[in-house]
């Protein structure tokens, strides 16, 4: 994998304590103000949903479903990050949005063993910057979270 | 034959097949065109290649006019491409035309086009080809001298008739006009132009020729305008026909004077210029944007409102207008003609009479009726059913109907026409019509109905029973109807779709279905109602009125039995639901008990109820939008509707709310409710449902069962314990489910019975099954019961009646143990099964003794039941089984390279990701893309089979069927080099 990408462009941002990258690639756009609805459904990791020139997305908060407790994304004015795959399309709720910064693939390295999060399938990898870890979401994983992944509690 | 008509009745593979021919054709039309300018080798096999595979699909789907007409073309095109046959312009119109046809086939393979005459002129052009003339022969230098002659003729005698219509006209506006004179002008225009048409496709020049002389004609103008003043009537064609190369003339020196533009005008081809393929998603895209620009129009009309920009106003209602009708015009655009469906019927009547030995010719009217594409597609499986049902039910066969003094041949009217804004399907028929006594009498006894409300039932409710769930009056099974799918899945299809069906009957005059059907999916008149912090949106047709209650009312309505709330509506009680309590607990604003307020009654196909909420607000025609899938699983939301003001509001999907609100399962036919399994809506299997000795209701998977003969009693013979019956010329050994079914079936003289044939280990054996009670769709949602007997692997529920699941397997092995019944069947253990193989673990297989132990099979299956069974009966196998839930899950374990796999078995139908998709997964892996792949399914179609095998399945087997997937899965394992010799050991 690492061979054939030479470098990641990733978007980063903030959620909690922790910093987030995602493929620009995959980002359709970003969103600031659309407004969220909640849902009548019982999944711990779904905030809402939101209406984005008529398509109805469900807003993942991404926070709850990693088990990140100092999150805000998802419960007030918030940031969207559209992601989209082949078929899908999510929105993330995210605290803040920072960067985009190109990494060199090779410094992508798999999570540490004792890494704990809850749903930590949808991390790629992660990257060790100065300031701290930059956790590298897989893109394909986070638009196609199954109900279990998203009806999880902290 | 049968098949090939089945496969003709996928309409998915039917567009697909439309869709790929037209592109196909659509080249060749491209590819002919760029052929007349010069021999071009890749073109003409380009051209071969589209037709041969059109050709290929076409026989594959059983659309013979299509095939046979390609297959011509194709002979012809070989030729060509092998050069010998040399394609002139003569050739190229005549393959033109039949190409136009072929379209035509594909769009419509059921019209009918004058296919042999067609066929005949391209065998004709073949024909005068075979003695090709060398080119720089002197016929052809002495045919082009004789065009060019005829071309100089022309163009004097046109000159020559524009002198004369020019006389003509003088002597017109002369008003001294001699009757005569007219008629000549034109005839001799007339004459110029047969003469320049004749000529025009022997050489292009020559054509241009003529047409710039025309624009002499256009040139010296004032000519249209004269002559229209003149006599109109008669100088229109002279007219139309000077207009025409006048205008391409015009073109085509301007552009250079491209050779290609042919003067003769053909309404043909621009008919199908003024229409193009958009592919459905740039539609919906559009229908999307459209939505969302209405949504920002109202925000900017609200903006205008309230900062009192009066100079804006005018603006804004312009925009209000605009988007408006464009919102209209791109929902116009989702709309097809119902012939589309239409189209396919007159085959399947045709096939019918076959089968049924009856005699009916089949109306059509309407046709040109448009509705939107997709309640077009949800309507073939329910129209299709109706006519199946009109054929086998209604229409009589010829000699009763003679004898009831009807015309030997029944008549079957399909018909579509609009009406209040809404389209009407109308199917009627002149055969014996519904029976009333005899449905009254099965709704009874089937507890439909009370016997003395039945009484009191109008003509029309009754014959509206036929739509209960549960209902059948069919006797005999026949491969026509009785397929398990009954009049209420039609009706619940077509309520699905936001239609409503009726009938009416006269009582050996024939019947009528009425359906009535919106116009378009996409925008649903609907009820928004307000409860907690959600709107919800209820589809207009579920709902039946709304009652609003004081406090006052409640105590007096408001019944409470066993905590199910009832209200007493219309001199009934209506089973309540309240909102709230459907919603998770983390939805509700305050936990504290719902206050009765308003109800909103609800009619589906299958439940009436209340619903009660805290306020009703308006009606509003809403866009309905697909909800995200991992919301869609929740089960009672069927999807988003975006508001006027923006907001979103959830349409509720009733089955779903019932289904949370647990209605219509009775408390005490739930067994435990530690053992119930949540039921999973999409999955069901046909099971034939009869009754056993006892007065329970009994089911068999339809799948399970070879086939059910009718047959006279007396035909099955006792011989020791055994019980035999003849069978195509063989001994079938007959098998009761319940002691002394025979002697009893016997004792009441039945005149007939049925025995479901099966099969065990290659050997088949009947069923003695005194009465069939229906064949239907069942739920797989079965709850095990380890306790019962072994012939009963578990209970469900079928319109509320708890059915007992029988299994066969089981049941035959138990008999067969029993002591007096001679063991024959040892000879055949291909594939061990039930308890013979627990002792032994290891089988023959050839000359190598297999220790089955060795293979790891993973089994992805999500409906807990089936997981149970077939992981049971593989581990009785002596396999090693692994089980995950959904498909998902097994990718997960798959992915672990620790985990060692030998075979996956997999479910087709599955949430989060399904067997196709599973499979994909698997092949596209590296490391386990030779892992044998075995699927198991309800879904037994050639489609779902066909896209299997696309997707890498290796084996196709039928759930419940314990011995051919034990075989499959013994055969895959054991097949070629996908296991190390390892696993074998020599027999000792």
């Amino acid at each position: 994998m690492s061979n054939t990408i030479k470098k990641l462009e990733l978007m980063t941002f903030q959620i909690g304590d922790y910093s987030f990258g995602i493929d620009i690639n995959d980002i359709q756009e970003i969103n600031c103000h659309a407004r969220m609805s909640k849902v009548p459904v019982d999944y711990e990791a779904v905030a809402g949903v939101i209406n984005l020139r008529g398509e109805v997305l469900t807003v993942i908060a991404l926070g709850k479903m990693l088990g990140i407790k100092s999150s805000n994304a998802g419960s007030g004015s918030s940031n969207y990050i559209v992601v989209k795959t082949a078929n899908h399309r999510v929105a993330i709720a995210v605290d803040k949005l920072k960067d985009v910064e190109t990494i060199p693939a090779s410094e992508l390295k798999h999570l540490p063993a004792n890494f704990k999060l809850s749903n930590q399938h949808v991390l790629m990898g992660l990257v060790q910057k100065p300031e701290g870890l930059l956790l590298v979401l897989d893109s394909t994983r986070v638009t196609q979270l199954g109900i279990l992944n998203l009806a999880v509690a902290c | 034959m049968s098949n090939t008509s089945n496969l003709a009745d996928d309409p998915e593979l039917v567009a697909e097949f439309t869709m790929e021919a037209m592109a196909g054709l659509t080249q060749v039309d491209q590819s002919l065109l760029a052929l007349e300018q010069g021999p071009d080798d890749e073109a003409v096999n380009e051209v071969f290649r589209a037709v041969h595979s059109v050709k290929g699909s076409a026989g594959f789907l059983g659309f013979e006019s299509v095939q046979n007409l390609a297959h011509e073309f194709e002979t012809i095109l070989d030729r060509v491409r092998h050069h010998t046959l040399k394609l002139n312009s003569e050739g190229i119109d005549v393959m033109l035309k039949v190409n136009d046809s072929l379209k035509s086939l594909v769009e419509a393979p059921a019209s009918h086009l004058d296919l042999e005459s067609l066929i005949k002129s391209l065998k004709d052009w073949e024909a005068k080809q075979n003695h090709p003339i060398p080119e720089d022969s002197p016929a052809v230098v002495a045919q082009a001298s004789d065009v060019e002659m005829r071309i100089e003729e022309s163009s004097n005698q046109i000159d020559a008739s524009i002198v004369q219509l020019a006389d003509g006209l003088e002597i017109n506006d002369n008003v001294n006009l001699e009757k005569k004179s007219v008629p000549e002008v034109i005839e001799a225009i007339r004459n110029a132009f047969s003469v320049e048409t004749a000529a025009a496709p022997v050489s292009v020049p020559a054509t241009l020729e003529v047409a710039k002389q025309s624009v002499k004609v256009a040139d010296a103008k004032p000519l249209p305008a004269a002559v229209n003043k003149a006599v109109p009537e008669i100088t229109a064609p002279a007219k139309s026909s000077l207009a025409v190369p006048a205008l391409n003339a015009a073109t085509t020196t301007s552009t250079s004077a491209s050779p290609t533009a042919s003067p003769v005008a053909n309404p043909k081809a621009s008919a199908h210029d003024s229409t193009i393929r958009v592919p459905v998603t740039v539609l919906e895209e559009l229908v999307t944007l459209a939505g969302e620009l209405v949504l920002s129009r109202n925000q900017l009309l609200r903006m205008i409102d309230s900062s009192k920009l009066r100079s804006f106003t005018a603006i804004g209602s312009r925009i209000d207008q605009v988007t408006t009708s464009m919102q209209d015009a791109i929902m116009s655009a989702r709309m097809q003609q119902v012939s589309i469906l239409f189209n396919r019927f007159p085959r399947l009547v045709r096939d019918l009479n076959q089968k049924l030995d009856k005699r009916c010719r089949l109306l059509i009217e309407g046709g040109d009726v448009e509705l939107d594409k997709t309640i077009i597609e949800a309507l073939g499986d329910p129209l299709t059913h109706l006519l199946r049902n009109s054929l086998d039910h209604g229409i009589e066969s010829p000699e009763k109907r003679v004898k009831a003094r009807k015309p030997a041949e029944g008549t079957l009217q399909l018909k579509a026409f609009h009406e209040g804004g809404k389209v009407r399907i109308i199917i009627e028929d002149d055969g014996a019509g519904v029976n009333r006594e005899r449905v009254v009498q099965k709704a009874i006894e089937r507890g439909l109905v009370p016997a003395d409300a039945a009484h009191r039932m109008s003509d029309r409710e009754i014959v509206n029973l036929i739509f209960k769930p549960g209902f059948s009056t069919a006797e005999v099974v026949s491969d026509v109807s009785g397929r398990g799918v009954g009049m209420d899945v039609v009706r619940t299809n077509i309520e699905r779709i936001g239609g409503t069906v009726d009938v009416e009957s006269d009582a050996g005059r024939g019947s009528r279905v009425h359906i009535t059907l919106p116009l378009t999916l996409a925008i649903i008149p609907s009820w928004i109602v307000q409860q907690d912090d959600f709107q919800f949106a209820i589809p207009e047709a579920a709902v039946i009125e709304f009652i609003s209650l004081t406090p006052s009312d409640i105590s007096k309505r408001l019944e409470t039995v066993n905590d199910s709330e009832m209200i007493r509506w219309r001199n009934g009680l209506l089973p309540l639901i309240r909102l709230r309590e459907c919603l998770p607990t983390s939805c509700r604003v305050i936990d504290r008990r719902q206050r009765i307020n308003k109800i909103v009654v609800i009619e589906t196909g299958i439940f009436q109820f209340g619903l009660a909420v805290d306020q009703v607000c308006d009606p509003e025609h809403v866009v309905v939008k697909p909800i995200g899938n991992h919301l869609g699983q929740c089960g009672y939301l069927e999807g988003v509707a975006v508001l006027g003001d923006g907001n979103v509001a959830f349409i509720l999907g009733m089955q779903g709310i019932a289904e949370r609100a647990r209605l219509g399962v009775k408390v005490e036919s739930v067994p435990d409710e530690s053992v119930k399994i949540d039921v999973k809506r999409n999955e069901s299997q046909a099971a034939v449902i009869l009754r056993r000795r006892n007065g329970n209701l009994a089911a068999i998977p339809r799948m399970v069962l070879q086939r059910i003969e009718r047959i006279d009693p007396t035909l099955i013979q006792k011989s020791t314990n055994k019980l035999i019956m003849p069978y195509r010329g063989e001994q079938l050994q007959v098998f009761e489910l319940d002691p002394g079914l025979l002697r009893r079936v016997r004792i009441q003289r039945l005149d007939h019975c049925y025995v479901a044939v099966f099969t065990i280990r290659e050997v088949e054996f009947g069923l003695l099954v005194p009465e069939i009670i229906d064949i239907r769709d069942i739920s797989t949602a079965v709850s095990m019961n380890e306790s019962v007997r072994r012939a009963v692997c578990g209970t469900v529920l079928v319109d509320d009646v708890l059915v007992e699941l029988l299994d066969l397997y089981a049941f035959a092995d138990e008999k067969l143990r029993e002591p007096v019944v001679i063991q024959e069947q040892k000879e055949i253990p291909i594939a061990p099964s039930g308890r013979h193989s627990i002792e032994s673990q290891s089988i023959e297989v050839g000359k190598v003794n297999v220790d089955w132990s060795q293979f790891t099979i993973l089994l992805a299956e999500d409906t807990p039941f089936f997981r149970n069974q077939v992981q049971k009966f593989l581990e009785q196998s002596g396999f090693n089984v692994r089980i995950s839930d959904d498909g998902q899950q097994a990718w997960q374990f798959l992915s672990d390279e620790s985990n060692k796999v030998d075979l996956l078995l997999t479910d087709i139908e599955m949430p989060i990701i399904d067997g196709f998709e599973l499979a994909l997964k698997v092949r596209s892996s590296p490391r386990l893309q030779d892992l044998p792949i075995v699927a198991i399914t309800s879904l037994h179609t050639e489609a779902a089979q066909r896209r299997g095998k696309d997707v890498g399945i290796d084996e196709w087997q039928i759930k419940l069927d314990r011995d051919k997937l034990t075989n499959a899965i013994q055969r895959q394992l054991l097949s070629g080099k996908r296991i190390s010799v390892n696993y074998f050991s020599e027999a000792t």
